[in-house]
């Protein structure tokens, strides 16, 4: 049994470590990033190149990404995943199932060169807003996909049985019993979507978000800037004096994304999973 | 008759829906073989014997060759860190943490597989890479980074799997091997780890995936320098970042434009095949 201490110990000593590395890395982005946080810093634009000024622009061009990614995926990733738990009798099945498989594995710069070449190339939408959300709510489709499959899947067979004996036909259980039972963990796997299409980088630079702009967005049609964007230029383009922009933006977003998956993750967790089913 | 109306639209919608993933994924290999064709056609097996990449000089070189070793060598690289890391970590939640302890870790593992990788980028540049500079080496951007960020960004991943994997596997199996005196570590490693292999290796490729594809920490940490690195103190660059970092500049419709799709491609296959092999694992699981 000496051996198992051992063990113990050495797995131990890593996993604490791995935490407690996880939590130096919070703590110092935030900590390190939040000294930089003024009034100034949300509500101007970035002045002389970089050094001076706020992120602004760069705040509201994440939001309307954000939602404009929503509006796409969300209800298309809801729909499909709910084809994936009812309909899986079905022979055709399996060939979309494999789809949605393929398409959560591959890589954002890859989602990023096709919005560049579909969107802003072949449907003539340029460097703008709207393709880069388009691109944005491809990604996380299969991603809100999968995990509505799974929260409807989760709701217990009687549920759909009394439905069914009480009436209704197919399409009514799902939007009357299924969606409104799994109606917790849907929300979660909306949120877990938004969180990633808002820290998402790699497609937003080939397709819409640009380095500086002075002014807001008019139009769908215009390029924005966007906070994880801005982060990339800011600690690689400028030198030294920009570097607070870098640290202060990466302390925003991460504070903005943590708060999305906190939210996700206890409405996951928590008592109010599949409890209040059927209310 | 407004019921059945109602029924009938919205089995139409539903099934329309379903069918879009078949359409995007078919779309997206289109486009991508479409605007890898003009390079393909007349630099032809160049990209992938060459380790010269000149797009922007008169007598242009396109090989590819460079960044996929760099590729798939930073890969093979961050497995063997994170890997066993993460079989370790999750070992260790599995068969000796109390609930306090599972509970915790794993809020924090995935929280932090939240994080934003362009995050997890600046963290490597701005606090990590200056330590370096103390140790007198002259390229702070360099393989050695990429690792450690590489590591940071898939560790929860691959904890969370495995841990799922071990999780799957019925407790009593676990319970019963301490009940017949074996330690917990030979009950983990030998009874636990056998029954939930294919969850593992599953979770290993998905990992491997996910490394290969990544962009943004590579593009700000590896230096992108196009050579193969010699040491772990050498800048590199792989196929991500080549097309994140010169897709901006390119004049579209170029050569120089299409060999960079052609880099797409290479990924895309690359994720599609082991998309496969781990869907074939959990296939041949069932049976």
């Amino acid at each position: 049994m000496k051996k198992d201490l051992i063990l113990k110990t050495i797995f131990r000593i890593l996993t604490y470590s791995t935490f407690l590395a996880t939590i130096g890395i919070f703590l110092v982005v935030i900590i390190d990033g939040a000294r930089y946080f003024s009034i100034d810093f949300f509500i101007k634009y970035p002045s002389n190149a970089m050094t001076e000024g706020g992120v602004f622009p760069a705040i509201v061009g994440s939001l309307i990404l954000i939602s404009l990614g929503i509006i796409f995926s969300v209800p298309l990733g809801i729909i499909m995943g709910i084809f994936l738990s009812e309909y899986d009798t079905l022979f055709f099945i399996k060939p979309i199932d494999v789809a949605l498989t393929s398409l959560s594995g591959i890589p954002s710069i890859v989602y990023g060169l096709f919005g560049l070449s579909l969107f802003c190339i072949r449907m003539n939408l340029g460097t703008s807003l709207i393709s880069a959300s388009l691109t944005l709510s491809l990604m996380t489709l299969p991603v809100i996909a999968s995990s509505v499959k799974e929260a409807v899947k989760a709701v217990p067979v009687e549920l759909r049985e009394a439905a069914y004996a009480l009436g209704c036909n197919k399409t009514e259980v799902i939007s009357k019993v299924l969606l409104k039972a799994a109606k917790n963990r849907i929300i979660t796997s909306a949120l877990i979507g938004s969180g990633r299409i808002f820290g998402e980088t790699a497609p937003i630079i080939l397709t819409g978000a640009v380095f500086f702009s002075t002014h807001l967005p008019k139009s769908f049609l215009d390029p924005v800037m966007a906070l994880p964007s801005h982060i990339y230029y800011a600690s690689m383009a400028y030198g030294e004096s920009a570097q607070w922009m870098a640290k202060a933006s990466s302390a925003l977003l991460l504070i903005i994304v943590l708060i999305i998956y906190s939210i996700a993750f206890t409405m996951r967790r928590g008592k109010i999973g599949l409890d209040n089913r059927g209310k | 008759m407004y019921r059945e109306l109602k029924y009938l639209l919205n089995t139409i919608t539903i099934f329309a829906v379903a069918t879009l993933s078949i359409v995007i994924l078919t779309l997206i290999f289109i486009f991508m073989i479409s605007e890898s064709l003009p390079a393909l056609k007349s630099v032809g097996s160049e990209i992938f014997t060459s380790f010269n990449w000149y797009p922007t000089y008169d007598d242009a070189e396109y090989g590819l060759l460079t960044m996929i070793v760099d590729s798939f060598l930073l890969t093979f690289l961050t497995s063997l860190v994170v890997i066993p890391l993460g079989y370790i970590v999750s070992a260790y939640l599995y068969a000796y943490a109390n609930l306090r302890e599972k509970e915790i870790v794993r809020s924090v593992l995935d929280l932090l597989s939240g994080v934003p990788s362009v995050v997890i980028g600046s963290v490597v540049l701005i606090y990590i890479a200056p330590v370096l500079i103390t140790f007198e080496i002259w390229s702070t951007e360099n393989l050695l980074l990429t690792i450690i960020g590489l590591t940071i960004l898939s560790l929860p991943y691959v904890v969370s799997l495995t841990y799922e994997s071990f999780e799957s596997v019925d407790k009593v199996l676990f319970e019963s091997a301490l009940a017949l005196g074996s330690s917990r570590f030979s009950a983990l490693f030998i009874v636990i780890t056998r029954a939930a292999l294919p969850g593992i290796l599953n979770a290993f490729i998905l990992t491997v995936n996910r490394i290969m594809g990544e962009t943004m920490v590579v593009l700000m940490v590896s230096g992108n320098a196009n050579i193969i690195p010699k040491s772990l103190f050498d800048p590199l660059r792989t196929l991500t970042s080549a097309i994140a970092s010169e897709m901006g500049e390119v004049e579209l419709g170029s050569l120089h434009y299409s060999v960079l799709f052609v880099a797409g491609l290479i990924l895309l296959i690359i994720s599609l095949i082991l998309t496969w092999i781990s869907k074939s694992i959990q296939r041949s699981w069932k049976h």
